[in-house]
């Protein structure tokens, strides 16, 4: 019963703003124009808001349900509360990558300037392809670098803090590289932003997604189980050394595929496995579901947010998560230890 | 049965056991005893296939045991570790259907029967809905044996399952441990802290010392004084009871060793 009416509430939430984040924006529209939308009858705001306002709330919906899945992963694999996927070089590599590429296609084009030089030379159609193979190779890196007769939570720990630091100085120095009035669009990039971005940017990410979440779903039972010590784990029958990395390497999957639709979009994946477990049961079916919800409802409320404080600029999604999400990262570890069970 | 041939466990530079054969029928209450850090444990560990070997083998049925997926071992042994950390948040049944793992297939749903009959058999189906974080140390004990019930093993290997434990729940789990032995015919394999509650339950003893098997037998053969002498360094009386299968040691002091 109980859990019914939290579903309820859960998916009511999650309609709720994603009707938001369709009404509001930067040009102003009505409750009118987005029930047009569905209606099927609508002039030019209607437009806007299918061509603009509908493909954000679609990429807000995806990146959420990615990187709160992915961080669910890490932190139960790895048995560390702290563990972000994000923070495992997915981001710093998508952003060394993309960075890169922003470089190299302003030093073969110099007579543009600023936005305009990069949008026009590297078109976004490419970032996120560039994005997703930065993130991967960089993630492949640290299971290489962690691997040593098997696979150790902790050296994978250990090795992604420390590539990522590598790379997030890497991408500094490329960023003050790039001469200043060029530096916008990586800026804005690297914040990790939806600002335009449309179905194209979201599709070839769909087929991966639901790929994982059969595998998530069929590999449940091993997922609950490692969440006992490793020697209970394998005791019950659960091959840890081979599930363990086999589950990562989906989670970082979807990681990537997040970071590149949107840049690297910071503590969905640690905070929101941490609301799910405050406000979700604690049977692995259930938080991953409830996950999933949450996760979408964050960033897509991180989104509209960020569009319509300062209209017309726009604060990316990235830095409203962050934003939020310290905040209410610091309540929850507070309700923990009211509650013991952070201790 | 279980079986160790010529099983050395260690490190680059250090020796944990030593060329151990040693061969454990399913239908005992086999018992290690030794002094902490003799390997006692390690090789608990070792003949449950959890632990790495440097030489030799542990054969299960005939089989290699390292060999076998951990599901084909698990539906055989189960292992109730030293200190098991729980999931957070969940309720003692959830907990238990975890032992189910290795009977279960792809997308097949957990047996509620499986589960409530071994919450029954240690006397924790009333507890089942309630959070296992509530629960005292005594009956959390008994819920991990419930989840190691569950995976219907032939063999329960326990590793100090008395540890943290006051004297009557030290015996409330032995007593435990004993009818499942009697009741359902699972053998049983366990370190055991205390050379008395060896003695008292065991069928055999064999007693560890720095990773070797100094002394095997039946408690009456061969718990003595000079055996406690060698084993823990102290200085004791041994005590017979009345049926004469179980001497008792009553410590005098300790020896400077």
């Amino acid at each position: 019963m109980l859990g019914l009416v939290r579903w309820f509430l859960l998916i009511l939430l999650l309609v709720l703003s994603c009707l938001l984040s369709l009404r509001f924006g930067s040009v102003g529209t009505d409750w009118q124009d987005v029930w047009r939308l569905f209606s099927g009858t609508g002039g030019a705001v209607t437009d806007i808001i299918r061509e603009y306002r509908l493909p954000r709330t679609a990429a807000a919906i995806v990146i959420g349900v990615y990187l709160s899945l992915s961080g669910l992963i890490f932190q139960t694999v790895l048995r560390n509360p702290l563990a972000d996927p994000t923070l495992f070089g997915v981001s710093g590599g998508a952003s060394l990558a993309v960075v890169i590429a922003m470089g190299v296609a302003i030093t073969f084009n110099p007579s543009e300037t600023g936005l305009k030089a990069a949008s026009s030379y590297l078109s976004l159609e490419w970032i996120p392809l560039i994005a997703l193979f930065g993130g991967l190779s960089a993630t492949g890196l640290i299971f290489l670098m962690s691997w040593s007769r098997g696979f150790s939570a902790i050296r994978l720990i250990l090795m992604g803090v420390i590539l990522a630091s590598v790379l997030q100085a890497l991408v500094m120095a490329m960023v003050v590289g790039l001469s200043e009035a060029r530096t916008e669009l990586a800026i804005l990039w690297l914040a990790g932003s939806l600002y335009a971005r449309d179905f194209s940017h979201i599709i070839p990410a769909l087929p991966w997604g639901a790929a994982g979440l059969l595998l998530v779903f069929l590999m449940l039972p091993q997922l609950s189980a490692l969440r006992l010590d490793a020697l209970t784990a394998r005791s019950v029958g659960v091959s840890v050394g081979m599930v363990s990395p086999v589950l990562l390497v989906i989670a970082a999957c979807f990681a990537a595929s997040a970071v590149s639709i949107a840049g690297p979009v910071g503590f969905v994946g640690l905070i929101v496995p941490h609301i799910s477990r405050l406000i979700g049961s604690y049977q692995m079916k259930d938080q991953i579901l409830t996950n999933m919800v949450v996760g979408a409802t964050l960033v897509i409320v991180g989104d509209t947010v960020g569009r319509t404080v300062l209209p017309p600029l726009e604060i990316p999604v990235g830095i409203v998560t962050s934003l939020m999400g310290a905040p209410v990262f610091a309540l929850l570890i507070y309700i923990g230890m009211r509650r013991n069970s952070y201790a | 049965m279980l079986e160790a041939r010529n099983l050395s466990v260690g490190y680059a530079d250090k020796t944990i056991l030593e060329d151990i054969s040693v061969l454990i029928a399913k239908e005992d209450i086999s018992v290690l005893v030794g002094a902490n850090g003799s390997g006692k444990s390690t090789l608990l560990k070792a003949l449950a296939g959890l632990h790495p070997l440097k030489a030799g083998q542990v054969h299960l049925d005939g089989e290699v045991l390292h060999h076998l997926p951990r599901r084909e071992v698990a539906s055989k042994i189960a292992v109730l570790s030293q200190s098991p950390q729980a999931p957070e948040g969940l309720t003692v049944y959830q907990l238990v259907e975890h032992g189910q793992f290795a009977q279960r297939r792809f997308f097949e749903a957990p047996d509620p029967d499986g589960v409530m009959a071994a919450l029954d058999f240690t006397g924790m189906s009333t507890y089942a809905h309630r959070p296992f974080e509530a629960l005292s140390g005594g009956e959390q004990q008994r819920v991990w044996i419930s989840l190691a019930l569950a995976q219907k093993p032939q063999m329960l290997l326990l590793d100090e399952p008395t540890s943290y434990l006051d004297m009557g729940h030290q015996i409330d789990v032995l007593e435990l441990l004993k009818r499942l032995h009697r009741e359902q015919g699972i053998g049983m394999l366990m370190v055991l802290h205390d050379i008395n509650h060896a003695s008292l339950y065991a069928d055999r003893i064999m007693a560890i010392r720095e990773g070797a098997i100094l002394a095997d037998g039946a408690p009456s053969e061969i718990v003595t004084s000079e055996l406690v002498r060698a084993l823990f360094g102290a200085e004791v009386s041994v005590l017979s009871d009345p049926t004469g299968q179980h001497p008792y040691c009553v410590p005098k002091g300790r020896l400077k060793v």
